[in-house]
């Protein structure tokens, strides 16, 4: 359970300030909000601990006080941006998600591999394996991403904007899987998006950055219809 | 040897009998007997001074030596300095020992950065501020030439003219290319105060400081001529990767040759530098039992440059001999007496007794 | 993997034996090892006092050029880094003169750990600088313009201080700033070797951070790299290394950029562990090889070391270049 209570986001200056959000496992949110509107800084304020006031407490640990270490098996994040390179092999890329699990030098174990090789599988990326991250296609590179986020093993996983560099199939192949893990995996995923619709169909609840009140609102997404969420999210 | 004596004579006679008001001598050559890149020529009421190009052979630029009353009798199109020059610029510390010789440092009114200055005069000079200071060429500026009435530049010539000499003759400041560095005979350097003697009308000074020169150095190299000892000698040492060695018909191996030493690349051929590492420099003169132009003030300096240097006989033996201590005093006075470094370098290598040494200095432990 | 290591240490120790069996003039092969009869102590004096040390001196100066490069490559997400194009050698070389100076005018002596300690000062000054630029600046090519910057203040800076300074300055300066790989002499050997292992030896502490890094400064965080004390440790190994080099061979451009590229092409992985001993092995081969040509072309003319290395290493920095502009 993610609980924010009274922080105030933004780095330079407070873009909004969230009163009282409670995020539960086994559900996809979305985070809605205008470009600029502090979608990323939410995202890093979770990842990273980097708000001012208030709290932000995963299942009753106090994000900004854990090591970087309990942090990283806590939360994963996936960015909008993929970091692959032309001598990472997708193998490697994925095996990174392990890199809190393992020891100084980084190997892994035998139960860290059966993980990989099971989200692998889980998410039909085996032929890839060897493959360099940088010949992937843009779903590929996708559902790679997620792939390395559900191998590190966190209850929270954090995404910003995954099918911005998606066509539509994709992008709704890809809602399906965030949905399908969140439900089956009892994980709490939030991603930041602005398409609208896409999150209308898949998730089960939104936070919206309202700029007229300057406050994140949280809705459950049954019965909201999309013009209410427009007008919400970037005025009217 | 003959034909340089006989040479040598008639040039006197032909002094002798010139008058001394306007020369007679229309279009008589002055003797130039070892230097190639200037000759100098008698008109009835001037003299031309002509730079030749060392690499082509060429006149370069031809220069009207002329007195101040004589000056309609020079062609319109030349180039004219009026003599004797009272103010000039010389920018190679070789130029001051030059007119050092013939005792006219009174007309230096700039010289190079004083840290490569020896002569005091001229350091006197350069901190009282009656002589300016150039580090090099292109820093130079008209308003510090003309501020201090400065006429002429000497400089050492780099075949490709002074930086701005158009420019610096329309404000009447001429400049005039010094090659006596390009100069493969050692006498042929000094001969350059001929050059430097017409300029500051002081030129039979200059020749008979010339002459006397020229007979040092040729009875010393006529005794030296058949020994049958001769030592061998280690010559220079490494910059950077690469131990730059005289070549056979340079400068440094005509003296060894004329001071009765033996060197080791005498017959690689050209008048510059043979390259060569130091590994082949070790095992060609590993056991050469004398070592001169170390370029170091004292053994554990030499040492400090490359440890290596340690496992040579000469320096074992402490057999090293460099002019460094003073390198200022060896650029400034070197060239115009090349007779000095003959005998020291006839000292070195033992074929003469008891004479000191005037530029090199055994380095010390 | 393993099979190439083994392949390239096997190659590595050919391109060792046949550098010190190469004949120079008029030797046989391998006369270094089984001398002509009389000639027998020349030969090991030619032996342990030139060719080893030099040979050494090779090695380590390749190894430790290269892991720095790596190092600057990940740190800095960029594979046109290396420890002389983004500037580290010029605070070296700035370093260095300002020690020569010093020393010129305190006491005339110099002595090598102080250019040492100088050189790697110099060096981490001059990360921290890049470190610093690099956060502001989103190109990767920005970055090594200004790395060339500062190689063209230093240079206008030395110019200056090197005017005014003592001719005996100016010339172990200059001397200095040639490049060599013959100025270490067998008793420095020990500490040169060292220092160079302790350092190398460091970064396989650093190989974790690496490989977090490759995915950028922020999900590396996420995944609990501590992006500030690595940043730290890594510059610090590399302004050791590069301040040892530098005060011991002077300025050697360009390995540390080309030898990671070839490990990385060779080798097709981002596991550090792997490309740290790639780029050990092939940057100590890399510049015995660059040494090798050396000898071989002394007959017909003497090569400066670092002449060598920017011969070869323009070209092939200018082909990454193209490379990465074509796929921007």
């Amino acid at each position: 359970m993610l609980e924010i209570r009274h922080a105030h986001i933004g780095r330079a200056k407070t873009l909004y300030a969230i009163d009282e959000v409670t995020l539960l496992p086994g559900k996809l949110y979305a985070l809605i909000g205008a470009n600029g509107a502090g979608k990323s800084t939410l995202l890093d304020a979770i990842a990273l601990g980097e708000h001012t006031g208030g709290e932000i407490r995963l299942d009753n640990a106090v994000i900004a006080d854990l090591s970087l270490r309990e942090r990283a098996l806590k939360v994963a994040l996936v960015e909008s941006r993929f970091h692959g390179s032309e001598y990472l092999s997708t193998q490697e890329y994925l095996d990174l998600g392990r890199f809190p699990h393992t020891g100084f030098q980084g190997v892994l174990k035998d139960s860290d591999k059966e993980v990989v090789a099971r989200v692998a599988a889980q998410l039909h990326l085996e032929h890839l394996l060897r493959q360099s991250t940088f010949t992937l296609s843009d779903g590929e590179r996708q559902r790679a991403s997620i792939a390395r986020a559900l191998i590190q093993e966190t209850a929270l996983i954090l995404l910003d904007e995954p099918t911005s560099f998606l066509d539509y199939p994709n992008k709704r192949a890809i809602m399906k899987l965030l949905k399908t893990i969140a439900h089956e995996q009892q994980k709490i995923i939030l991603l930041a998006s602005h398409d609208l619709e896409l999150c209308l169909d898949y998730c089960d609840e939104c936070l919206v950055i309202n700029p007229e009140t300057r406050e994140l609102e949280q809705y459950p997404v049954t019965g909201l219809p999309i013009s209410e969420l427009i007008t919400k999210a970037f005025g009217d | 040897m003959k034909i340089v004596g006989l040479l040598l004579l008639c040039f006197f006679l032909l002094k002798c009998t010139q008058p001394s008001e306007k020369g007679t001598q229309i279009g008589g050559e002055v003797e130039v007997s070892y230097a190639k890149h200037f000759k100098i020529k008698q008109h009835e009421h001037y003299v031309i001074l002509s730079i030749m190009q060392p690499e082509t052979g060429k006149v370069e630029h031809e220069y009207a030596l002329v007195k101040k009353a004589d000056k309609a009798f020079v062609p319109e199109d030349m180039d004219q300095i009026e003599v004797p020059v009272k103010r000039m610029a010389a920018l190679s510390t070789t130029h001051i020992g030059m007119l050092d010789a013939i005792d006219a440092l009174d007309c230096v009114k700039g010289a190079t950065d004083k840290n490569f200055i020896a002569n005091k005069t001229i350091l006197k000079g350069i901190a009282a501020g009656k002589i300016s200071a150039f580090s090099d060429e292109t820093s130079i500026t008209p308003e510090q030439l003309l501020g201090n009435e400065i006429s002429l530049v000497v400089y050492s010539g780099f075949g490709k003219g002074f930086p701005n000499e158009e420019k610096l003759k329309q404000l009447d400041v001429l400049a005039l290319a010094d090659y006596d560095w390009r100069e493969e005979h050692p006498l042929g350097k000094a001969e350059w105060i001929k050059v430097f003697g017409f300029l500051t009308g002081k030129e039979k000074e200059a020749i008979a400081y010339f002459s006397t020169v020229e007979k040092t150095y040729n009875d010393t190299k006529k005794k030296l001529q058949n020994v049958k000892e001769r030592p061998e000698v280690l010559v220079g040492s490494l910059i950077g990767e690469s131990w730059f060695a005289p070549a056979g018909e340079s400068y440094m191996a005509q003296l060894l040759r004329d001071a009765g030493a033996d060197y080791l690349y005498k017959d690689i051929k050209g008048t510059g530098s043979c390259e060569r590492t130091l590994e082949q420099v070790f095992k060609d003169q590993q056991e050469t039992r004398l070592w001169i132009n170390a370029g170091a003030t004292s053994l554990p300096d030499l040492l400090r440059q490359q440890q290596k240097y340690g496992l040579f006989t000469s320096f074992k033996e402490g057999k090293v001999y460099c002019y460094t201590h003073n390198s200022n005093y060896f650029w400034e006075m070197g060239a115009v007496n090349p007779h000095w470094i003959l005998s020291d370098l006839a000292t070195i290598c033992g074929q003469q007794k008891g004479s000191k040494l005037h530029f090199y200095k055994q380095l010390k432990q | 993997m393993k099979r190439i290591h083994v392949f390239l240490l096997l190659f590595l120790a050919a391109l060792v034996v046949l550098t010190l069996g190469f004949p120079h003039q008029e030797e046989y092969w391998f006369e270094s090892f089984f001398p002509a009869a009389g000639k027998e102590k020349f030969q090991y004096i030619l032996l342990t006092e030139f060719r080893i040390p030099r040979l050494v001196i090779a090695l380590v100066a390749g190894a430790s050029l290269s892991v720095c490069g790596l190092l600057l490559q990940t740190l800095l997400n960029n594979p046109l880094a290396g420890p002389s194009i983004l500037g580290l050698t010029s605070g070296a070389h700035l370093f260095v003169a300002l020690t020569i100076l010093a020393a010129g005018y305190l006491s005339g002596t110099l002595l090598d750990l102080s250019i040492t300690v100088a050189s790697a000062a110099g060096s981490l000054l001059f990360g921290l600088i890049i470190l610093l630029m690099a956060s502001r600046v989103k190109s990767q090519v920005s970055l090594l313009l200004i790395g060339m910057m500062l190689g063209t203040f230093v240079s206008a800076v030395t110019g200056i201080l090197l005017s005014k300074s003592d001719p005996e300055a100016l010339k172990a300066f200059t001397l200095w700033s040639f490049g060599s790989l013959q100025q270490v002499n067998l008793d420095q050997l020990p500490i040169v070797t060292i220092i160079g292992f302790l350092g190398i030896g460091a970064t396989f502490f650093l190989v974790k951070p690496l490989n977090g890094l490759v995915l950028g400064e922020r999900q590396a965080t996420v995944l609990g790299v501590h992006l500030r004390r690595s940043q730290w440790q890594i510059l610090a190994v590399v302004s050791v290394l590069t301040g040892l080099v530098t005060a011991f061979c002077g300025p050697i451009a360009f390995v540390g950029l080309i030898v990671p590229n070839i490990v990385k092409i060779l080798y097709k992985t981002a596991n550090h562990r792997v490309l740290l001993i790639g780029t050990i092995i092939i940057g100590a081969g890399f510049m015995l090889l660059c040494d090798l040509v050396i000898v071989i072309l002394e007959p017909y003319i003497v090569l400066p070391i670092n002449s060598l290395t920017s011969l070869i290493g323009a070209p092939v920095a200018v082909a990454i270049l193209l490379k990465k502009v074509r796929h921007a």
